[in-house]
């Protein structure tokens, strides 16, 4: 046991002197880029929506809106795109576009079950305080987030892509603006502000 | 000689006077100890307050839609949105249905993980600290990791059971007492009330038992029923002194929380006082309590997890004297 419980501070000791540790702002690179890729379905949706004839078509396309997207979409993150994309290639993709990777203290992927936990219980504990826990990695020596010490993970930079991913978090960003602007436009100038303005008299 | 003749110590007369397990002020001071030396227990703390646990009382939180329903009824009567509303086929009314209830279901699976993840976590870091080490967010959630299930079988198995249980007996026999009048109409009022002590009984109990109950599973690695079983036994046994903790724990808790509260209070009501005559005054005392209440705030936050992380500390130590004495 104790043979054992040596190797693994050794190969921990050894994976942290190999690899850089991610810090906050990295991170947070990573996490707008991965925050701008799940808002392009809702910037198509808002096309879609603010797109209507009417105050009941409006009210049908919202309605199609939840059920293909906003509920289904918490689905689609909690159990794929941060869980089962973590356990198996290391990384979200914001996280894999900014060149990091997130393993265990020896550098292994994470099991689902412990991805799982980490983007759900783990996010939930390091948001606790005013989102401290998150904030905690600036400070810490390892680079560690609450989330991070409670699941045994961390987050290393495998490759520093962080220009890369600015750029598409430009794009991604320039991309939804218009998008979003349009949307605003089709319902100021739609049929739909018209048909609200006579029900509120 | 002269000692035997003193009365008894305050603290003294709330423990089980044959055998000594505990006193409050040792549980007090020894907590007092480990929480003020261990930050991480306070965020533990703070997140067992947060998760708030799912006992079934809180859940018809989730379906509370009391000042929803007025802007709903209203938009209700608009001619558009029920024109709207009927034209939706019932196909998409139903898959709606079903992820809101997928959704609510997820919800509540993470909320009761989380809940027993961080009642382990704090227990596993209060036993660090009393075992001399210092207790670390690494340490405490990888321990806690073994004793999520059974920890989520408590919170959630008897509180279910006896839940279903009471809605069974009482739903039946307000139905029948509402069918029925006269002398039978009595009769089972009688029983209702009667049933309702029985059942306060068993509350009280399930709640007695599911301290040590979780104790026992965090730190003796049982399984949630074993420990609950063994929980109740103590709790029959320890029913008085444990009373009399679970009462000093919430008197001193409200007395720690209710000082700042008090002071913010007493700012904000001079300054409303002080408002038609010295202007200046009442708004610098608004401004201050304004400004003081945003920071009590935060503070009253951490104090919550600090307080939590108190009683737990106080029913751990207790766990810890009476450990194998009573199962």
């Amino acid at each position: 046991m104790t043979c054992n419980t040596n190797m693994n501070n050794t190969q921990s000791f050894d994976f942290a002197q190999d690899h850089r540790p991610a810090g906050f702002w990295i991170r947070f690179l990573a996490y707008l880029l991965d925050w701008a890729i799940l808002m392009l379905p809702v910037s198509l949706l808002a096309l879609y929506v603010t797109n209507a004839a009417s105050l009941q078509d409006l009210f049908y396309r919202l309605l199609v809106s939840v059920i293909i997207w906003a509920i289904p979409s918490t689905f689609f993150y909690t159990f794929f795109y941060t869980s089962w994309l973590v356990s198996r290639m290391q990384a979200t993709p914001g996280k894999y576009l900014t060149g990091l990777r997130v393993t265990d203290n020896n550098g292994h992927s994470l099991s689902y079950k412990r991805a799982f936990f980490r983007y759900t219980v783990g996010y939930a504990f390091s948001g606790i305080l005013f989102g401290l826990g998150f904030f905690s990695i600036a400070r810490d020596p390892e680079k560690l987030a609450w989330h991070d010490k409670a699941t045994g993970s961390r987050v290393i930079i495998l490759r520093p892509l962080w220009l890369i991913a600015i750029l598409i978090l430009l794009a991604l960003t320039i991309v939804q603006v218009f998008f979003w602007s349009q949307a605003i436009n089709q319902i100021t100038s739609g049929a739909i502000t018209k048909q609200a303005g006579s029900l509120t008299i | 000689m002269e000692e035997d003749n003193l009365p008894p110590k305050p603290d003294e007369v709330l423990s089980d006077p044959e055998s000594k397990d505990w006193t409050i002020s040792e549980l007090y001071n020894k907590s007092f100890k480990i929480v003020k030396s261990n930050p991480i227990l306070w965020i533990f703390g703070l997140t067992v307050a947060g998760a708030g646990g799912l006992d079934f009382s809180n859940i018809s939180r989730v379906f509370d839609s009391d000042s929803a329903q007025e802007p709903i009824t209203q938009l209700l009567q608009s001619d558009v949105l029920g024109a709207s509303v009927s034209n939706v086929g019932t196909g998409i009314w139903i898959i709606l249905g079903i992820e809101i209830v997928a959704f609510i279901i997820l919800a509540l699976t993470i909320s009761v993980i989380y809940s027993a993840w961080a009642n382990g976590s704090l227990i596993n870091g209060i036993e660090d600290t009393l075992a001399g080490k210092k207790a670390t967010i690494k340490d405490s959630s990888e321990k806690s990791f073994k004793s999520i299930n059974s920890l989520a079988w408590l919170q959630i198995v008897p509180g279910l059971a006896l839940g279903l249980v009471g809605l069974g007996v009482f739903g039946g026999l307000g139905v029948l007492a509402t069918a029925t009048h006269g002398i039978a109409q009595a009769f089972l009022i009688i029983l209702i009330f009667l049933i309702t002590l029985i059942f306060l009984y068993f509350l009280i109990y399930l709640a007695l038992s599911q301290i040590w109950a979780s104790r026992m599973v965090v730190l003796d690695m049982k399984g949630g029923k074993e420990a609950l079983v063994a929980g109740y036994h103590i709790a029959k046994k320890k029913k008085w002194p444990m009373i009399g903790l679970g009462l000093v724990n919430t008197i001193a808790s409200m007395m720690v929380v209710l000082v700042p509260i008090a002071i913010l209070g007493l700012l904000v009501f001079l300054g409303i006082m002080l408002a038609k005559s010295v202007t200046v005054l009442s708004t610098i005392l608004i401004t201050l309590a304004i400004t003081l209440g945003i920071v009590a705030a935060i503070g009253l936050m951490l104090l919550g997890g600090i307080i939590t992380a108190f009683k737990a500390s106080t029913w751990t130590i207790a766990y810890k004297n009476i450990r194998g004495k009573y199962e």
